[in-house]
């Protein structure tokens, strides 16, 4: 779950009270737990304790897999060895169709995402700032939503054939409900405190949308666009599936017709790997769009 | 900012303001004089901030007449900054000029209140007092004619409230803009207004001048006596007091 689940202006509340708060009893309290002579209390892990202890947890679990493989415990057929999957992704990189395949998978979730985007962000901003827009646009969405967007591939190979346009097609419709719908509710879920507010200050229309709905949309906004990023994947994953002949869908589909286990997995870690580095370059999107929000965020 | 600035009176005929078939105000004819300071008090759901909501414009659902300047601010109860927006940028929020002027204006106006050098801080970053300071710097940047608070004070804490009541009223001796103040605290409108205005049982139903010298000396008997005569007016026992 994000961090920012809280509606955008609720949150802006708690931010203050938190802010003012929990400075307060730095003095008495820390002196309190640090000031019993003879008391000496393990030092709790800092950030950088923690990390490694994460990843011996993973670094084990690989160690554990590969000797289980070595043992005799997982045959090959079944499961590749992380090793043998690291020797395919390396030979593949170094061919270099690694990462003409990972092109042509980050173009098919680009271009999917970039219509998707766009246009779950016009029919937000058009249901979000007109209440007869709101009526023709967000029934029809909220009905469309109720589906699960994955059930939309067969219908959508019958419209868009079974080449680029269903990858993207799946991409778009993955995309567009997450989008649109945290928009609008962000849009209208501003603080109707601060619509009396622009009474009193006397902001135009284009005014009150610019200093007040979009920014106060934003934090909403952004969520939409995680759970976005989240469905652009899934539907990359399944798009891919039919007929590829490129694309990290390609490896997992020739992992399978060839009994590939070591395919399979890389591609799967290849899928995993941009599933991580996308979220992070949201959380760095966030980190800019929204400085204001930092100190409830943490 | 400029110190030759105007005032302006606010004349009210025969407002009225329900809510469904509850009368909440009835009939009621109020002029408050340029360059007065008059306190509005009232129980809960006498109405009052309805009335300063009202001459604000942001409740337009009543029935009379007000005339009042277009040269108007208003100061909620809680400091509603934009979260989003840095200091100065809240201060004057909707204002027209370049960057450059506009931050140079929030910055005056910010000095006014004392909080010069917060005009690049997030509001977040802020104590209650100095939110609702800021708040009162974006209505001075408005250099209105009249000023309307609506419990300004009272999310305050008992000593916040007393420096913010001093500044409130050093900025209307500066000013001299019409102020309209409703609040709950008597012994706060005493000590700030020329005039107070009871409301209750759906009109005004007390209307009296405050005839102390400033500033005003809580101790004095004169002080208690108009105290009391409030008190009794808002429906509080001769042994509550």
């Amino acid at each position: 779950m994000p961090p920012l689940a809280a509606p955008p202006v609720i949150a802006t509340v708690e931010g203050v009270t938190m802010s003012t708060h929990t400075k307060a009893p730095e003095g008495p309290a820390s002196r309190a737990a640090s000031g019993r002579p003879g008391a000496k209390r393990p030092a709790k892990p800092g950030r950088a304790g923690r990390y490694a202890r994460r990843s011996a947890v993973v670094l084990v679990l690989l160690v554990l897999w590969q000797s289980a493989s070595w043992l005799g415990y997982i045959n090959a057929a079944t499961l590749a060895s992380p090793v043998e999957v690291s020797q395919y992704l390396w030979g593949s990189l170094r061919e270099g169709s690694l990462l003409v395949d990972l092109g042509v998978s980050l173009r098919r979730v680009a271009l999917g995402l970039a219509i998707g985007v766009a246009a779950g962000t016009v029919l937000g901003l058009i249901a979000g700032l007109s209440r007869s827009a709101e009526d023709v646009v967000d029934t029809p969405l909220q009905m469309l939503r109720a589906l699960p967007f994955l059930g939309l591939a067969p219908l959508l190979m019958i419209w868009l054939g079974i080449d680029e346009a269903l990858k993207v097609g799946l991409v778009v419709v993955g995309v567009v409900f997450p989008v649109y719908l945290n928009l609008f509710k962000g849009i209208v879920g501003v603080d109707p405190k601060f619509y009396e507010l622009s009474v009193v200050q006397g902001l135009n229309r284009f005014q009150l949308i610019r200093y007040i709905v979009i920014p106060g949309a934003l934090p909403s906004y952004l969520i939409g666009l995680r759970f976005s990023l989240a469905n652009a994947w899934l539907s990359l994953v399944v798009g891919e599936a039919v007929n590829s002949n490129a694309g990290i869908g390609h490896i997992l589909q020739q992992g399978k017709d060839f009994l590939r286990t070591d395919m399979i997995v890389a591609a799967l870690v290849i899928y995993a790997v941009l599933g991580v580095l996308i979220e992070a370059l949201v959380r760095l999107i966030e980190k800019i769009v929204l400085p204001w929000a930092k100190d409830f965020r943490q | 900012m400029s110190l030759t600035q105007t005032a302006a009176p606010v004349h009210l005929r025969g407002y009225t303001k329900t809510f469904g078939d509850n009368v909440v105000l009835q009939d009621v004819d109020l002029s408050i004089e340029a360059g007065s300071f008059v306190a509005l008090v009232g129980k809960s759901g006498s109405g009052k901030s309805t009335l300063l909501r009202s001459i604000a414009g942001i409740d337009r659902d009543y029935t009379g007449t007000i005339d009042r300047s277009e040269k108007v601010a208003f100061g909620f109860q809680d400091a509603r900054l934009l979260p989003w927006s840095k200091v100065w940028h809240n201060v004057v929020l909707g204002q027209p000029g370049s960057t450059a002027e506009l931050r140079a204006a929030a910055k005056e106006a910010l000095a006014e209140v004392g909080l010069e050098g917060k005009a690049d801080v997030w509001p977040s970053t802020l104590s209650g007092g100095q939110q609702q300071r800021v708040s009162l710097a974006r209505a001075l940047h408005r250099q209105p004619e009249l000023l309307l608070l609506d419990e300004p004070f009272g999310a305050l804490d008992a000593l916040t409230r007393l420096h913010a009541q001093a500044l409130v009223h050093d900025l209307w001796v500066r000013h001299r803009f019409t102020v309209v103040l409703v609040t709950h605290d008597v012994e706060e409108a005493i000590t700030l207004a020329d005039r107070i205005v009871v409301l209750s049982s759906g009109g005004v139903s007390l209307d009296v001048p405050v005839d102390l010298a400033r500033p005003r000396d809580r101790r004095l008997s004169r002080f208690e006596d108009l105290r009391e005569r409030v008190l009794l007016q808002l429906g509080v026992s001769r042994n509550e007091i």
